[in-house]
C-alpha cells in the first residue's frame, strides 16, 4: 500500500514545491525550455503561472503568451490557426495597454502569414494596427515594421513587390541609427534584386553594409554582391574595386577573398576584361534596369 | 486444444494474464506500435524531426504514379487473371480467358491512342508497342495453346504466361508513371528472390547427404562443423566476401587468374559481346554495373545455409525407417526415394524456408548497404525497396516517403505469402 | 549413477568428472569479480575527494593523438598545483566514432556527460541543452597567453577563424573551444618514387603527374610487380580528389550567379539556369571539371567505387600504391605505420597552358576556410566547470596549442602557432578560388543521387563523358521537378524553424526582464535577433524563384516545360 502511494505522494510534493516557486522564476524556466524546445515542459510551466493565484495579471498573460506560442511555433505540430484564437482571447483581455496589444496584434499577423492559404492583406492590416498600438521608443517598433515589409516578399508578384520598395522608402527614416537598420536595407535589397533593379539593389546592399554586419558570412555575401554588381551591371569600376579590397581585408576567410584581391588590382589598372572575371550572362543582363557606365 | 477463459471469468484467472502481459506490452511497443507508426507517417511529408505535414496521398502517388484509369484495368485484369488461374468464382472462370484477351487487346488500343498526347505517359506510339507487346503475346500465346490442348501443361503454361503477362505490364506502367527507383528495386528483388528459391537447393542436398549417413557419430560431428559458422557475426561474413571481391587481392579474381578461368570469360564475353571481362584487367565484381547482380546472387557461395540444412534434418529425421525399408523392396533409386519420399515429407519445412526466405529477400538492405553504400552501387543498380527506404529516411530526409515505401514492400511480402500459402501445398 | 561413477564411488576415487560441471561456473565468477574489482579501482580513483578529476571524452583513435593530449593533460595538471596549490587530474576516453552520437545522447540524458566532450557529432539542437556557453569568456583574453603579444587579445580572435565554428546555430551561443584545423594533401612512398623514377618529390603540374602515373604502371608490370598501382583509392578518396579539384568552373559560376553572391550549385539557380537552357550538362567547362578528376581516376586502384577508405589506405601502407589522399588527420597514423620513408604534397593541378583544360582553369581551390576541429565543450554535469574551462584555455593558448599539434601532428589553430615540420605541407592555402555542384539544388536530393550514378560511371571509365552528360540529361527533368518541390519545402520549413528561434529571442526582448534569475542580456538577445534576421534574409526567395518560373513557362523553355510536366503539386500553395 505503502509503495503504491510513493509515487503519488512525490508528484504532489514536486508539485507543492514548485507551486511555491515565485512566478517569476516559473516564468524565467518555462522560457528557458521553450528555447530549447522543451514544448510540453514549458507549456506544463507556462500553465502553473496562468492559474496561480500569486501571479500578477502581467504574468498570467505572459503565461498565456507562451502557451500560445507553443501552439504557434513548435515544431512538429505548429498550429498558428489554431494560435489565432489564443492570441484573440488575449487580446480582449489586455485592453488599451499599448506594449502588450502591439505584441499580440504582431503575433496575429504573422499567424495570418503563415496559414494555408496566408491571408497577406489581413496580415497587413494587423502588422500596422501593432505598429500604433507599439510605443514609438520600443524597439519592436523596427522588428515589427520589418514583418511588415516582408509580407510584400510572400506573393510571386511583381507589382506587390515594387509596393513594398515603395512601403521601404518610406519607413527608412524610422530606422535610421536603429540595431536593425542593416536587416531593413537588406530587406530592401531582396525587394529590389526581385523586381530587377540592380541600382536600388546596390544602393540598400551598400546601406546595409554600412549599417553594420554582425554575420561574417552574410557581411562576405553583401560585399561581394556590392562589387560584382557595381562591376558588371552599373560599371561603376572604382566602387566595384573599393568593394573588392574590402571583402579581402574585412573577411580574410572568404574563399572569395585571392580572387577579390586579383580583381581589384585589374579594375585598378584598367582592365575591364579579365580571365577571371567573365561578362554576365545574355539572360541575365537582359533583365537589368540599367544605368550608364561611367567613363574609362 | 487450449482451455477457453471467457471476460466473465477473467477475475479468477487474472494471474495467468498477468504472467502474459509484459512480452504481450514488450510485443505492441517495440513491434506493433513502430509498424503503426510507420503507417501513419506515410501519410505525412515528414524528415524524422521538425518537418511534419499532412500530404495524404501523396507520398504513393510518387511511387505509384497517380493514373486512376490504369489503375482501374490493373485491377480488372487481377481479378481476370485470378480467375483463371484459382477457377473460381465458376461463372467468372469460364469466360475469364478471353475475357483477359479481350482487356489486353483494349488496353493496347487506349494505349496507341494516347501514347503521343498524355501528360501521363511520357512515349511515342513505338515505345508503347516496345512496352506493351510484350504482355499481348504472353497473354494470347497462353490462353490460345491451352483452348487448343486442354491438357494439364497447358493449363500451368496458361497460368504462367498469363501471370507474366501482367506482371511485365505492371512492372512497365510503375516504371513509366511512378517512382522508377523503387520499381526497378523490386525487378532487382524478383532476381534476387529466383535465385535464392534455386540456392534452396543445396541446403537441401546437404541435408539428405547428412540424412543417410549410415554412422550416427559422423552424422554428429557434420552437424557440429554446420553449426560451428554461426558463431561468425553475419557482418563478419559479409566483409570476407567483400575481400573476396577485391580487383586486385581478393581471393576471386586470383582464382580466375591463376586457373586461367578469366581468359575463358574474355572470350565468351567477346562472343556475346557483354563488354565486361576485358584482357589485361581484373573484373571489378562491386564497382562494374553489369557484374553487381552476378555478384550479389554469388554470395554466400555454395549457399549452405546452417539454419536450413538443420531444419531440413529435423524434418529428415522424422521419417520412419520403414519408409525406407518399404522403397528398398520395391526397388527404388537414390533419386526416387528423394523425390517420393524425402522431399514430400520435409515439404513443411521447405515451405516454411520459402516464406521466410522472400520475407528476407523482400526487405533485404543490409548486405547492399556494406558491400556497395548506400547509394546501391554503379548506376545505383543494386538499390533495392529496403536500401531506397533507408536512403529516403536517413540520406535524403524524406521520412514520410520512406514509411510509404514500407508499406508498400509489406502489401507484396504480404500478396507472395497469401500465394504461398495457397500454391504450395503439403499433401499430408 | 551410471556404471563408472558406481565403481569410482566404490573405490573411494575422488570423481574428478563432477568437478567437471563447476568449471564454467567458476570462470564466470572469477571474470566477473575482476571486472567489478577493476571498475571499483577505476571510480575510486576518479571520484577521490582530494583530487579533481576531469574526464574528457572524444573520438579521435589516431595513432599519437592520444599521447598528445595526455601530454598536455600532465603539464596542465603541473601547472594547475602550482598556481592554485589544488592537485587536479586530466582522464581521456576515447569513443569509437560510430557510437559516439549515441554515447552523447544518451550520457546526456542520463546525466553523467564527462566534464569536457568534443563537439561535431550531437543531436542538432541538443548542444544549448547539455553544455555550458562560453560567450562571456571568448570575448576576454586567454589567461594563458600572458607574455606573448596575444596577451590582451580576446580568446576568440587569437584564432585563425575567429572562433566562428564554435557558434551554435541552436541558440547562437558560442560553446567550447576547437584546437587544431585540418586540410586535405596527398601522402606519397618515396621509396617507389625513387626506384621507379629517382625522384624525391612527385611533380605538381597536372599533365606531369599524369604521365608519372602511366609510366608508374608501366614501371610495375616490367618489373613483375603487378600488385602495385599509382593511386590507392575508394569512394572517400575519390571525393576528396573531387573537393580539392582545380577551378574550372568560375565562368560558368560568375555568368549565371543572377543573384551575384559568388555561389552557383547548391541552391535554386542551378534550376533556374537548367530550365533557362544556360547551361546543360554537355557545357565544356563542366566537361573540363568532371574530367580534371576523370583523368586522375584512371591510374586509381581498380574498383575504387567499391571500396572502403580503409581499404585503401592500408593499400598505400602495405607500400602498394605510390600515392594516397586523405587528411591530416591521418598523417601521424600513416608516419607510424608505414615502414618506407613517405612524403607529403599537394594535388596536381593543371594551369593555363593545359593543352585541355588551359582554358577553363582558374586555379586551386582556396582553404581560406578550413575549419577548425576537436573542439571541446564544458557539459551541464561537470562539477568542476571552471578546472575544465581553465583547461581548455590553457590548451588553447599559442604555446600549448602549438606543443599539442606538434605532437599529434595536426596543424595548430591559433595564430601564430607553427606546424611541426611534417605538417608544414598541411598548412593552408588561401590562395585559390571556388567552385560549385552543379548538380546540386537542396542537399542530397534526387539530382545529387543521378549525379553519383552517373559519375560512379564516370570515373570508374565505363562511359565516357558524353555518355555521362547524357545520363544526366535524361535524369535531370525528374529529377528537377522533384528538387524544385523540394527547394520550396525546405525554404518555407527553415524559414518557419527560424520564426521559433527567433519567437524566443523576441519573447527575451518583451519579457526577459521578468524572468527572475533566468533574465538574458538584453544586448545578447537583441544581436541574436539580427543575427537570425540577417540569416533569414534568404528564406523569402521562393516568391522569387516562382516568377522566374511562370516567366520561364510563358517564354516557352523547352526545359521548363519537360520539368513542369513531372511537377506534381501546386507550387504557389503556400505562397498564395
Amino acid at each position: 500500500m505503502l509503495m503504491r502511494a510513493l509515487p503519488l505522494v512525490l508528484c504532489l510534493s514536486a508539485a507543492t514545491l514548485l507551486a511555491q516557486e515565485p512566478p517569476a522564476e516559473l516564468l524565467g524556466r518555462a522560457w528557458t525550455e521553450y528555447g530549447l524546445q522543451a514544448f510540453s515542459n514549458a507549456d506544463g510551466l507556462f500553465a502553473q503561472v496562468a492559474e496561480s493565484e500569486r501571479a500578477s495579471q502581467e504574468e498570467r498573460w505572459q503565461a498565456r503568451m507562451g502557451r500560445a506560442f507553443i501552439t504557434h511555433y513548435q515544431m512538429p505540430g505548429r498550429d498558428p490557426q489554431a494560435a489565432i484564437s489564443q492570441y484573440e482571447a488575449l487580446l480582449q483581455e489586455v485592453d488599451e495597454r499599448d506594449l502588450w496589444r502591439g505584441q499580440i496584434l504582431g503575433r496575429l499577423a504573422d499567424c495570418y502569414m503563415e496559414i494555408v492559404p496566408a491571408q497577406v492583406d489581413k496580415a497587413r492590416s494587423l502588422y500596422e494596427q501593432a505598429l500604433s498600438a507599439l510605443p514609438d521608443d520600443s524597439p519592436l517598433v523596427q522588428e515589427t515594421m520589418l514583418r511588415l515589409l516582408s509580407s510584400y516578399l510572400q506573393r510571386p508578384d511583381s507589382e506587390e513587390i515594387a509596393l513594398g520598395l515603395q512601403s521601404a522608402a518610406e519607413m527608412a527614416p524610422r530606422f535610421v541609427g536603429t540595431p536593425f537598420a542593416s536587416v531593413f536595407h537588406g530587406m530592401r535589397a531582396e525587394m529590389a534584386f526581385f523586381i530587377g533593379d540592380y541600382s536600388a539593389l546596390a544602393d540598400a546592399l551598400d546601406a546595409q553594409y554600412r549599417a553594420g554586419i554582425s554575420n561574417v558570412r552574410v557581411k562576405e555575401v553583401v560585399l561581394f554582391r556590392l562589387a560584382r554588381i557595381n562591376e558588371v551591371a552599373l560599371g561603376h569600376y572604382d566602387r566595384a574595386e573599393a568593394y573588392y579590397r574590402l571583402l579581402a581585408s574585412e573577411v580574410p576567410s572568404s574563399q572569395k577573398a585571392h580572387f577579390a584581391t586579383l580583381r581589384a588590382d585589374e579594375l585598378k589598372n584598367g582592365q575591364l576584361d579579365s580571365d577571371y572575371a567573365p561578362p554576365l550572362s545574355t539572360r541575365v543582363e537582359d533583365r537589368m534596369v540599367k544605368e550608364k557606365p561611367d567613363g574609362r | 486444444m487450449a482451455k477457453y477463459i471467457g471476460m466473465r471469468r477473467l477475475a479468477s484467472y487474472w494471474r495467468l494474464y498477468l504472467f502474459a502481459l509484459p512480452a504481450a506490452a514488450l510485443v505492441v511497443v517495440f513491434s506493433y506500435f513502430p509498424a503503426a507508426s510507420a503507417i501513419y507517417y506515410a501519410f505525412f511529408r515528414w524528415n524524422g524531426s521538425y518537418v511534419k505535414e499532412f500530404v495524404g496521398l501523396y507520398n504513393f502517388h510518387q511511387l505509384l504514379g497517380w493514373s486512376p484509369f490504369l489503375w482501374l484495368v490493373m485491377a480488372v485484369w487481377v481479378v481476370l487473371m485470378m480467375a483463371v488461374l484459382v477457377g473460381r468464382p465458376l461463372w467468372l472462370a469460364r469466360g475469364a480467358p478471353w475475357g483477359l484477351v479481350g482487356l489486353v487487346g483494349l488496353v493496347g488500343i487506349a494505349l496507341f491512342a494516347a501514347a503521343e498526347t498524355s501528360t501521363v505517359l511520357h512515349m511515342t506510339a513505338g515505345q508503347a508497342w516496345a512496352w506493351y507487346s510484350q504482355a499481348l503475346w504472353a497473354t494470347l500465346i497462353g490462353v490460345a495453346v491451352h483452348q487448343v490442348f486442354r491438357k494439364g501443361w497447358s493449363q500451368w503454361l496458361q497460368g504462367i504466361c498469363i501471370l507474366y503477362g501482367f506482371l511485365w505490364f505492371f512492372y512497365q506502367s510503375m516504371m513509366e508513371t511512378g517512382d522508377q527507383t523503387l520499381w526497378s528495386g523490386f525487378g532487382v528483388i524478383f532476381i534476387l528472390v529466383l535465385a535464392n528459391l534455386v540456392k534452396m537447393v543445396p541446403s537441401i542436398v546437404t541435408a539428405v547427404f547428412i540424412h543417410r549417413l549410415k554412422s550416427d557419430r559422423w552424422q554428429y560431428i557434420y552437424r557440429v562443423l554446420f553449426v560451428v559458422p554461426m558463431i561468425v557475426p553475419a557482418m563478419v561474413g559479409l566483409l570476407v566476401w567483400k575481400s573476396f571481391y577485391d580487383p586486385m587481392q581478393g581471393i576471386l579474381n586470383r582464382i580466375l587468374l591463376g586457373t586461367g578461368f578469366l581468359d575463358v570469360l574474355v572470350w565468351v564475353d567477346g562472343l556475346l559481346g557483354w563488354d565486361v571481362f576485358h584482357a589485361g584487367t581484373n573484373p571489378s565484381w562491386l564497382g562494374d554495373a553489369s557484374l553487381v547482380i552476378p555478384s550479389l546472387i554469388f554470395w554466400g557461395f555454395p549457399w549452405v545455409g546452417t539454419v536450413g540444412v538443420l531444419i531440413y534434418l529435423t524434418g529428415l529425421a522424422s521419417i520412419d525407417e520403414s519408409v525406407y525399408e518399404a522403397a528398398d523392396l520395391d526397388n527404388a533409386s537414390t533419386l526416387q526415394k528423394f523425390f517420393h519420399i524425402e522431399l514430400p515429407l520435409i515439404l513443411t519445412q521447405v515451405r516454411i524456408n520459402l516464406v521466410l526466405m522472400i520475407i528476407g529477400t523482400l526487405q533485404t538492405y543490409g548486405q547492399i548497404l556494406i558491400l556497395l553504400g548506400d547509394s546501391g552501387g554503379p548506376r545505383g543498380v543494386a538499390l533495392v525497396p529496403g536500401l531506397y527506404m533507408f536512403r529516403s529516411a536517413f540520406v535524403e530526409l524524406y521520412a514520410g516517403k520512406a514509411c510509404a515505401i514500407g508499406l508498400i514492400v509489406f502489401f507484396f511480402i504480404l500478396i507472395l505469402t497469401e500465394i504461398n500459402n495457397r500454391f504450395v501445398r503439403v499433401e499430408k | 549413477m551410471d556404471a563408472e561413477e558406481k565403481t569410482r564411488a566404490e573405490s573411494g576415487l575422488f570423481d574428478w568428472s563432477r568437478l567437471s560441471n563447476y568449471v564454467a561456473i567458476v570462470v564466470l565468477v572469477i571474470s566477473f569479480s575482476v571486472s567489478l574489482w577493476r571498475v571499483y579501482r577505476v571510480q575510486e580513483v576518479e571520484q577521490s575527494d582530494q583530487v579533481a578529476t576531469i574526464r574528457v571524452v572524444h573520438w579521435q583513435l589516431e595513432a599519437g593523438f592520444r599521447e598528445a593530449f595526455d601530454d598536455i593533460a600532465r603539464r596542465f595538471e603541473r601547472v594547475y598545483l602550482e598556481e592554485t596549490g589544488q592537485p587536479v587530474r586530466v582522464v581521456q576516453n576515447a569513443i569509437s566514432e560510430r557510437v559516439y552520437k549515441q554515447y552523447v545522447q544518451t550520457q546526456g540524458i542520463g546525466r553523467s556527460l564527462p566534464d569536457l566532450v568534443q563537439l561535431g557529432r550531437e543531436e542538432a539542437g541538443s548542444v544549448p541543452r547539455f553544455f555550458i556557453s562560453n560567450t562571456e569568456d571568448v570575448q576576454k583574453p586567454n589567461p594563458y597567453n600572458r607574455g606573448t603579444d596575444l596577451e590582451d587579445v580576446p580568446w576568440m580572435d587569437t584564432y585563425m577563424d575567429g572562433m566562428v565554428g564554435s557558434v551554435d546555430q541552436a541558440d547562437l551561443e558560442y560553446y567550447g573551444a576547437a584546437s587544431s584545423t585540418l586540410s586535405i594533401r596527398m601522402f606519397y612512398n618515396r621509396e617507389l618514387l625513387q626506384a621507379a623514377f629517382g625522384l624525391d618529390e612527385p611533380p605538381s603540374n597536372y599533365r606531369a603527374f599524369l604521365d608519372l602515373c602511366r609510366r608508374f604502371g608501366e614501371w610495375a608490370q616490367r618489373e613483375g610487380r603487378a600488385d602495385l598501382m599509382a593511386v590507392a583509392a575508394s569512394q572517400f578518396q575519390a571525393s576528396v580528389f573531387r573537393s580539392m579539384r582545380a577551378a574550372t568552373l568560375l565562368d560558368l559560376i560568375l555568368e549565371n550567379d543572377r543573384d551575384f553572391d559568388g555561389f552557383f550549385g547548391g541552391n535554386d539557380e542551378v534550376l533556374l539556369a537548367y530550365a533557362a537552357g544556360d547551361f546543360d550538362f554537355y557545357d565544356e567547362r563542366i566537361r573540363a571539371d568532371q574530367m580534371t578528376v576523370a583523368n586522375l581516376t584512371k591510374y586509381f586502384s581498380p574498383g575504387f567505387m567499391a571500396m572502403d577508405r580503409m581499404e585503401a589506405q592500408f593499400r598505400f601502407t602495405q607500400g602498394k600504391a605510390l600515392f594516397c589522399a586523405s587528411g591530416s588527420w591521418d598523417a601521424m597514423s600513416f608516419n607510424s605505420q608505414v615502414d618506407f620513408p613517405m612524403g607529403i604534397c599537394d594535388f596536381p593541378y593543371p594551369d593555363s597552358s593545359d593543352p585541355e583544360f588551359g582554358q577553363y582553369v582558374r586555379g586551386r581551390v582556396s582553404e581560406a576556410n578550413a575549419p577548425a576541429v576537436f573542439r571541446l565543450a564544458v557539459s551541464k554535469f561537470s562539477e568542476h566547470p571552471d578546472i575544465a574551462l581553465r583547461f581548455l584555455q590553457f590548451l588553447t593558448s599559442r604555446e600549448n596549442n602549438q606543443r599539442f599539434n606538434h605532437l599529434s601532428r595536426w596543424p595548430p589553430v591559433i595564430k601564430g602557432a607553427q606546424s611541426h615540420p611534417l605538417m608544414q605541407p598541411f598548412v593552408r592555402k588561401p590562395e585559390g578560388f571556388w567552385s560549385g555542384d552543379v548538380h546540386r539544388v537542396v542537399g542530397n536530393g534526387p539530382a545529387t543521387a543521378a549525379f553519383s550514378q552517373a559519375n560512379w560511371e564516370l570515373v570508374e571509365h565505363k562511359i565516357d563523358y558524353d555518355g555521362f552528360a547524357q545520363m544526366m540529361e535524361d535524369e535531370m527533368p525528374r529529377a528537377l521537378a522533384q528538387e524544385f518541390e523540394r527547394l520550396l519545402n525546405t525554404e518555407w520549413e527553415e524559414r518557419l524553424a527560424q520564426e521559433m528561434a527567433l519567437s524566443h529571442q523576441l519573447a527575451g526582448y518583451a519579457f526577459g526582464k521578468t524572468w527572475g534569475t533566468d533574465q538574458p542580456v538584453p544586448e545578447r538577445v537583441q544581436s541574436k535577433m539580427i543575427y537570425l534576421w540577417e540569416m533569414r534574409m534568404r528564406r523569402y526567395r521562393n516568391s522569387y524563384r516562382l516568377l522566374e518560373w511562370d516567366k520561364l513557362l510563358e517564354e516557352g523553355a523547352p526545359k521548363a516545360r519537360e520539368i513542369q510536366q513531372h511537377i506534381k503539386i501546386d507550387l504557389k500553395r503556400k505562397q498564395s
